[in-house]
């Protein structure tokens, strides 16, 4: 599937700003499930954008000196999600689950399994998950199991927490967004011994509205499974991660790939506005030089 | 009880610990001629001496700020004027011990933030060093210059009964005190000009000089004239004195965050005559506070965009970004380790035996033996977060158990280890204070340079085995002898004096 991306984040301030410096993961991976065949990063006010990689994925980051009232982060990409059957690539069947006991687990996975910045060790997240979570069957069905009971036991509200809130508030309400979701079951398979990090990306929902997280960047998680493989689950949506979403930036936790953040000398932000548009585009659609004729 | 005609050594108690200058049969050879001269001067002769000594300390404003302390900010960083000495030979020891140790650093440090090859070949587990507090994920995959993370390394040296020295720790992140090693040198050469006539004492005044040329040879590739700043976090930091005292020696601006910026991913300085272009920062700051944008976000002592130019190459930070998982005192035990798989030698240097609190056999063994263990946090520094069992009472014991069970990982602990003690001068006569040595090391692009000497930190308080500054401690003056006895030179800022060696 071709998708064209279209990412603007908008900050407005109630004055002049006379300083701004940021750093930005927004550009999608390109690996096995996913091509990235186009990617263009620009700013208003016009600025150069440096980047490097980080092992989580692509950071690009700009320094603005231009008094501006208003700074506009545009980013485009068209990215070809290949199709795949997520069902191929957990186990069902055999008992598995006493992978995550070895000393190879502890040691070589070591920083997917202790609290993080955003996600930290909560006794009440190992408990929800302890039913679904024990040797006795296949840690795939276990996951799953537990995806889909985080996912009722969350109600998706927008206005229940925003970026700031912690995981004990969302615990509480029993009610957040996507990256509440990710948290709680990052914490959940953390104090289980499953090892479990943080993705950003989007969602392509395409017409089916019953789905979440188009309207900004989404998140979900991936959890290593007993073959040495990192698995992706959506608690959001209760899915195994498919062909509809494309993969950013990985990392510990939120913190870790915030798609955007800066620190600037000016007055408060008035407001930020992120738009984020997915289309599918068919192939003679894309631009970009992947039918380069070789010599 | 005071007799005018006694020696300062008179009731001398060497107390059945290693003693720097004396044994049961007088002073060791390479004290002799100090013992000779100290016993011939009276207890008003020396306090004459100790207070031309404070004098000059108050002229020059040598201080260091005690945190936690109400009376004041800033206090006198007391000096005692009994000079320790290191005979050539075990200087050339220490030499060759200190330069292995921290080639095996500065190599441990590239391997994790690249390849992290020691973790999966198994000296060192890889649980410790991924998840210690200091280490930067995110670092993993940048280069620096010359792949050197520690440009100034401190590690700390004790000698313990039989004499053997001992590291203690290393200090591979904003390592303070060498400013103290360079004041004492000064006021020993104002107090005791004749002592230097007669024992030829390497000198260190070089100091400053070749820390400035390995700073600027690590420059980027093509800037002729490397524009190098020492930042500050300010005149509240406890090091405030030593880093303006260095900054004038090299002859750099000292700086805080708020002179710098940075615009198209380089750093620039604003000076009188406009923005000029940063190539190498010695940063006096730790990394959690270096750049808002990238570590603490609440931080306004650090400069905004600073660390994405470091990881470009457009300026250099010494120390580097993330040294602090080199110097985790749950990493300390397995340096030899790293000694032997990096370079394929075996460590010259002992350490101090050290039990984790990570590992479960060892936790045990520090809940069972408490009261015979010294206790440590794992990154703390300054003599913070210690429990010195034998000295503690069993609440205090038990206390700081609670801590230690909360969070094993960042505890360790040692055996007290009976530090070797110097004669101090204390009210009018000499007695034995416990001591420790840093001596200061200096990494340039492929060379090692260990300024002959360091800070010797002694513990004022009587049978405190404690050597902080920030815990009231004080500090001596430090002679590494020279093989030969050549007219030598001792210089110091603005003042040169000419000594002639031998007799």
């Amino acid at each position: 599937m071709y998708l064209q991306i279209r990412h603007q984040t908008e900050y407005r301030y109630s004055g002049v700003c006379t300083e701004s410096h940021n750093e930005v993961r927004v550009q999608p991976f390109d690996n096995e499930f996913q091509r990235l065949l186009e990617f263009k990063l620009q700013t208003s006010p016009a600025v150069r954008i440096y980047h490097h990689q980080e092992i989580g994925g692509t950071v690009h980051h700009f320094s603005i000196r231009a008094w501006h009232e208003r700074l506009v982060i545009e980013a485009s990409a068209t990215v070809e999600t290949l199709a795949f059957n997520p069902f191929s690539r957990v186990n069902l069947v055999n008992l598995d689950y006493d992978f995550y006991k070895t000393e190879f687990v502890k040691q070589n996975y070591a920083e997917f399994l202790v609290p993080s910045l955003y996600v930290p060790h909560l006794p009440e997240a190992y408990a929800l998950a302890a039913p679904f979570l024990n040797p006795s069957k296949p840690a795939a069905v276990g996951l799953l199991d537990l995806n889909r009971h985080f996912h009722e036991w969350l109600s998706y509200d927008t206005d229940a927490t925003h970026v700031q809130s912690t995981l004990p508030e969302v615990l509480e309400k029993r009610a957040g967004v996507c990256q509440d979701f990710a948290h709680l079951m990052l914490a959940a398979c953390r104090s289980h011994g499953i090892p479990a990090r943080y993705v950003s990306g989007y969602l392509y929902i395409g017409k089916d509205s019953s789905m979440r997280g188009e309207q900004a960047t989404h998140a979900w998680i991936e959890c290593l499974m007993p073959d040495g493989k990192w698995v992706g689950f959506d608690p959001t949506n209760n899915l195994l991660v498919n062909n509809h979403y494309v993969k950013i930036h990985w990392g510990l936790d939120y913190g870790d790939v915030s798609p955007t953040k800066g620190v600037y000398i000016g007055p408060k932000t008035e407001s930020l506005s992120i738009h984020v548009g997915i289309k599918e585009i068919v192939p003679s659609e894309v631009s970009a030089p992947q039918f380069t004729p070789t010599s | 009880m005071q007799n005018e005609s006694l020696s300062l050594f008179d009731a001398y108690d060497r107390g059945g610990f290693f003693d720097e200058m004396l044994t049961e049969d007088g002073p060791r050879p390479h004290y002799q001629k100090l013992y000779q001269n100290l016993s011939a001067m009276s207890h008003h002769e020396f306090r004459a001496r100790t207070e031309l000594a404070d004098l000059t300390l108050m002229n020059q404003g040598i201080t260091f700020t005690v945190y936690g302390d109400e009376e004041g900010t800033e206090k006198p960083f007391p000096v005692d004027l009994v000079p320790r000495i290191i005979p050539a030979s075990e200087w050339a020891h220490l030499e060759r011990g200190l330069g292995q140790r921290v080639r095996a650093l500065n190599l441990f440090l590239h391997d994790v933030y690249h390849e992290a090859k020691i973790l999966s070949d198994g000296p060192i587990p890889r649980e410790l060093v991924v998840n210690a507090p200091n280490f930067r994920r995110n670092f993993i995959g940048a280069n620096v210059p010359g792949d050197i993370y520690i440009h100034i390394c401190g590690s700390d040296l004790i000698r313990d009964a039989d004499g053997t020295y001992r590291v203690l720790e290393d200090n591979c992140r904003t390592p303070s005190g060498v400013s103290y090693m360079l004041e004492n040198r000064l006021i020993l050469t104002r107090v005791f000009p004749g002592l230097f006539r007669e024992n030829s004492v390497r000198p260190i005044d070089d100091y400053p000089s070749v820390l400035l040329n390995n700073l600027r040879s690590f420059a980027p590739p093509g800037r002729e004239e490397p524009n190098v700043v020492l930042l500050t976090p300010g005149v509240y930091n406890s090091a405030y004195f030593e880093h303006a005292f260095l900054a004038q020696q090299m002859g750099i601006e000292l700086v805080e965050g708020r002179d710098l910026f940075v615009d198209d991913n380089m750093v620039f300085v604003k000076t009188t005559r406009g923005p000029q272009r940063v190539d190498v920062i010695y940063r006096r700051i730790d990394d959690d506070f270096l750049d808002p944008l990238v570590f603490r976000p609440e931080s306004a002592l650090g400069v905004p965009g600073i660390v994405n130019a470091y990881r470009s190459g457009n300026v250099v930070l010494a120390n580097g970004i993330g040294t602090g998982v080199a110097d985790d005192k749950a990493i300390y035990p397995f340096v030899p380790d790293m000694i032997r798989y990096y370079l394929g030698e075996e460590p010259i240097l002992e350490q101090v035996p050290t039990y984790l609190g990570w590992r479960e056999s060892d936790l045990q063994y520090m809940k069972d033996h408490a009261k015979e263990l010294v206790f440590k946090a794992t990154n703390e520094s300054g003599g913070y977060g210690m429990l010195i069992g034998p000295q503690a009472s069993p609440t205090e014991i038990s206390d700081y158990l609670n801590q230690v069970m909360a969070d094993p990982r960042n505890y360790i602990a040692q055996p007290l280890i009976a530090l070797s003690r110097s004669p101090c001068f204390v009210e009018d006569r000499f007695e034995g204070r416990h001591i420790d040595l840093r001596p200061f090391i200096l990494c340039g692009k492929d060379s090692v340079t260990i300024m002959p000497g360091g800070l010797t930190r002694v513990a004022l308080r009587k049978g405190s085995y404690v050597v902080n500054s920030s815990q009231g401690g004080g500090s001596k003056d430090t002679w590494v002898l020279g093989e030969s006895r050549n007219v030598m030179q001792q210089t110091m800022g603005s003042m040169t004096q000419r000594m002639e060696g031998g007799c």
